[in-house]
């Protein structure tokens, strides 16, 4: 009988399998990925990426079981009065409750296989979108297809037992309702729950505290340390979002109904009078959905936007593509062999620049001591390590580098002229606040007469040789420089040799080459290396986020339509009513046009503002390291695809509305 | 010049099949004039609520033509009858078909609504109907908070207010107990009287039906026989359960 059922009502099946198929899916392409030996990293070993790998996870596994939960309760709820029927007809219970124990099961079976099916065909896609990701324009292999057991089995288990206890559920909704629930027409309206004055601007100041926390974040404070304020602001703004729903979306339909003239139009009056009917079952919707889709703009243009960035942050890391440190005349001579014997090779640089390393003191400068996220400031007199450097080698750094051109070089100096007597100030720090007063102010640099001022005219925290040897430099015009570095007892000399290659990411080959050459602890991690580890690292939280972002999209938007084809189902009878009375099906539809339309974009709005709060902050966090990075742009283009993509959902729920309240009223 | 005309009108349900054929109107033809208080009896199966549904026009009839004030129904489409129907009928039905979402007010003020009303003359003319049925204090009030008589006193505002030509009532007697159906066909009366609203009833109730001036006895989808209200109500009452005693079938009710 339950074969015979699930073949029988075809269409409301066809919606149920669908939905449940679809978390199956996106759960298994999520375990593929994790159980890929290409991305070995993720499980082996306790990384970062494994851990946040495994709590998203549990995330994806928490939205496929509310979504295969929404999806079963519509699909009882559409077939309450069938059960009915079966219990007029002398059916026992548990009879009843058999059948549909057992047809939950065999569909769920059925969605599992599917879902396993579908997954395994687009985990190839996901993944390779994963591998392009990690990779970030550095060329790589494919991957090749990989169909291991443990997704599957995982996928299986898990969502068994989603069903069962999805099977059990409904069991327990026949045992529990009476013929009376199931047969009867009407219903106790809710009780419009009271307006209240006083939470409602609670409600507005909790929001309106939780931007400040999230405004002030600094971006140079520790992970750490930004744990309590950012839980803070995150359960502010809940609380905040959920009184601000509950009351004033009660008082603003309550206005709504008082203001006769906007009240008092065909296309108002039904949709207001049925969202004040279900004022709380809405306000409670909003509450989920509004935090959701804030989360989610928050997350995926977040992710879109330091993809994007990631790049240009490379020239922090590495602004040569091989940077040597002190060697000899033999082995640079051999390097450069080594480079011009391959023609693929175009080297667009060298640069030899000589770093003394001494020590100065500089009043109000702060030094990050890097360990424990403090800043103290230098006393006048007290002494802290510096790096000197000439200026016209500086100037050919910057022109080897490309620095001007590149992105990522925030707030790097890029003078034509230096005055005796002055110097730039090159901070070593990643954040404005350690040098933030200093220019202007003299830097006192030790000399074999005593000590020896320079003015500081300009202060910046360009990393000139990238980020694992620019240290906090001072940079004097060529004549000081030359007077300084007479005096040789003063300073320790390290020489650098920059290359700068122009298809620097192609050349992996040469990097190990190079490699043999130059001994370890005389070179840098080469261009490639970097990237690769820049982008392997942030690659997976960047798809992570995307993924976390697509699927709570689609969980929220499909949880609004199953909710509004769950409502379409009791207003059945109410639109058949207005069909007697002589409403048009084009009266009927602008009604529900409006009606969903409240529903979906409502929170909607409210997610945006919360969204654009968040990336703000985002900004402010990332600010520190490189130039401005267009994080609106990227914000507008998710959330103009994320609006198309609602905006579908949002049609497919008036279109579903109709079908439920015009089909069945037809007389 | 009748507000409501209804020539030979033939209904015949089939199903899918083609086969199992069952005519539920089998020719039917009348005429209503302005300000009438006709009702409709006959026993189950009859025809009765058939032919209200078609007068409505939310059912369709197989043949015939049923004319309302100047316009033929059988003409218009889905769209035009939406309107027709909020525009010149008023419909009751005997369970109320209220929208339980929402308050009385709002319920009697929906065709109105339909209609883009004016706001104020809405608010205006919602009172005055409340006040004529003696349902002025419980407007602010949900379908589900009052009784019955007064939910199908509300049901009976809602399909006058908007003066329509003509008032059609499916059994509005049929879920009232004995104290709330006189007082509702009180109600009717009056309104019948000084609005000079037409209105059609349909009822198997021989005490319902005696409030009309004229009723129409159906039998197997055929008019069988007319009366007129010649003296009181009383008489007429009489006068009804001998005509049903005759048609038999339905008359187990009167016992």
């Amino acid at each position: 009988m339950a074969v015979k059922n699930v073949q029988k009502k075809f269409d409301t099946y066809v919606t149920y399998f669908l939905s449940t198929a679809f978390a199956v899916t996106i759960f298994f392409i999520f375990c593929s990925i994790y159980f890929n030996p290409e991305f070995a990293d993720f499980h082996t070993g306790i990384s970062k990426i494994g851990i946040i790998f495994k709590i998203s996870s549990i995330i994806v596994l928490l939205f496929s079981s509310v979504f295969v939960y929404y999806a079963n309760s519509l699909f009882f709820k559409s077939r309450k009065k069938e059960i009915a029927i079966y219990s007029l007809l002398g059916m026992r219970n548990i009879e009843i409750g058999k059948i549909l124990f057992f047809e939950t099961l065999l569909t769920g079976i059925g969605s599992i296989v599917s879902g396993i099916i579908l997954g395994s065909l687009l985990s190839r896609f996901f993944s390779m979108i994963l591998k392009k990701i990690m990779l970030g324009g550095a060329p790589g292999n494919d991957i090749p297809f990989h169909l291991t057991w443990q997704p599957a089995v995982i996928s299986v288990i898990v969502f068994l037992i989603i069903f069962i206890l999805n099977a059990l559920y409904s069991l327990r909704s026949i045992y529990r309702s009476k013929l009376i629930d199931l047969l009867s027409a009407e219903k106790e309206g809710e009780k419009a729950p009271k307006f209240s004055i006083i939470s409602s601007v609670l409600s507005v100041l909790m929001i309106v505290a939780s931007y400040h926390i999230f405004l002030n974040f600094n971006g140079d404070n520790g992970g750490m340390e930004l744990i309590r304020p950012a839980m803070v602001a995150c359960a502010l703004l809940s609380v905040g979002t959920y009184l601000l729903f509950h009351n004033s979306i009660i008082w603003l339909i309550s206005r709504c109904k008082k203001n006769i003239k906007f009240y008092y139009k065909t296309g108002n009056f039904i949709s207001t009078s049925q969202m004040f009917y279900r004022i709380k079952a809405n306000s409670n919707i909003f509450c989920v959905i509004a935090p959701l889709s804030a989360f989610t703009v928050g997350i995926m243009s977040g992710a879109v936007s330091f993809y994007n960035t990631l790049g240009d942050a490379m020239s922090i890391y590495a602004p040569y593509s091989y940077l040597c440190e002190n060697i000899d005349k033999s082995t640079k001579e051999r390097v450069m062999e080594t480079i011009s014997k391959d023609n693929t090779i175009k080297l667009h640089a060298v640069t030899d620049i000589d770093v003394l390393s001494t020590s100065a003191s500089l009043e109000g400068y702060k030094v990050d001591t890097n360990n424990a996220y403090e800043k103290t400031v230098t006393q006048k007199g007290e002494n802290f390590t510096i790096d000197v450097v000439k200026f016209s080698d500086y100037q050919k750094v910057v022109e080897d580098t490309e620095a001007i051109q590149s992105k990522g070089n925030k707030g790097a100096i890029f003078v034509s002229e230096l005055t005796k007597g002055e110097c730039l100030f090159l901070d070593g720090n990643y954040g404005h606040d350690y040098s933030e007063h200093i220019t202007g102010n003299n830097i006192q640099l030790k000399t074999d007469v005593g000590m020896n001022a320079f003015k500081i005219t300009d202060v910046s925290l360009f990393k000139y040789i990238g980020a694992a040897h620019a240290r906090t430099t001072v940079v004097l015009e060529d004549s000081d420089y030359d007077r300084y570095f007479a005096s040789k007892d003063l300073y320790k000399i390290c020489h650098y040799t920059g290359l700068k290659l122009e298809n620097q990411l192609e050349v992996s080959a040469l990097y190990n080459q190079l490699n043999t050459i130059v001994p370890a602890e005389k070179h840098d991690k080469s261009y490639l290396e970097y990237h690769q580890l820049l982008f392997n690292m942030y690659g997976a939280y960047i798809f992570i986020g995307m993924f976390l972002g697509i699927l709570f999209l689609m969980a929220a938007s499909s949880i609004i339509f199953y909710k509004q084809l769950m409502e379409a189902r009791d207003d059945t009878r109410r639109y058949e009513i207005l069909r007697k009375i002589g409403m048009s099906k084009k009266e009927v539809l602008k009604s529900v046009r409006r009606q969903v339309a409240v529903v979906f974009f409502l929170p909607f709005m409210v997610a945006l503002m919360h969204t654009i709060v968040m990336l703000k902050t985002y900004k402010n966090m990332v600010y520190a390291l490189t130039t401005d990075s267009p994080v609106l742009v990227y914000a507008l283009l998710v959330v103009l695809i994320y609006f198309i993509i609602y905006s579908l959902f949002y049609l497919f729920s008036v279109k579903g509305y109709m079908k439920t309240i015009w089909n069945k009223s037809a007389v | 010049m009748p507000v409501l005309k209804v020539e030979n009108l033939k209904k015949t349900y089939s199903s899918k099949n083609g086969g199992n054929r069952y005519k539920a109107l089998s020719g039917i033809s009348f005429e209503v004039e302005k300000g009438e208080f006709v009702g409709i009896m006959g026993p189950s199966g009859a025809g009765k609520s058939t032919l209200l549904n078609i007068i409505a026009t939310i059912d369709e009839a197989t043949s015939g033509s049923v004319v309302i004030g100047k316009q033929n129904i059988s003409m218009m489409n889905s769209e035009e009858l939406a309107i027709f129907r909020r525009e010149k009928l008023g419909l009751m039905f005997q369970d109320y078909n209220l929208l339980d979402t929402m308050t009385f007010h709002e319920n009697m003020a929906l065709p109105l609504i339909l209609a883009k009303e004016n706001p104020e003359v809405i608010v205006q003319k919602v009172k005055e109907m409340a006040g004529a049925l003696g349902i002025d204090k419980l407007l602010g009030k949900y379908p589900y908070e009052v009784s019955g008589g007064q939910r199908q006193r509300a049901a009976a505002a809602r399909a006058m207010i908007s003066n329509p030509e003509l008032i059609l009532a499916d059994e509005p007697t049929g879920a009232l107990d004995s104290k709330s159906s006189p007082e509702l066909l009180q109600c009717l009366t009056e309104l019948n009287k000084r609005n000079t609203a037409t209105i059609l009833l349909v009822t198997h109730d021989a005490f319902t039906a005696s409030y009309c001036k004229r009723i129409l006895f159906i039998k197997d989808g055929e008019i069988f026989t007319e009366i007129d209200k010649g003296g009181t109500r009383k008489e007429f009452f009489d006068q009804i359960l001998k005509v049903l005693a005759i048609l038999g079938g339905d008359n187990r009710e009167l016992l």
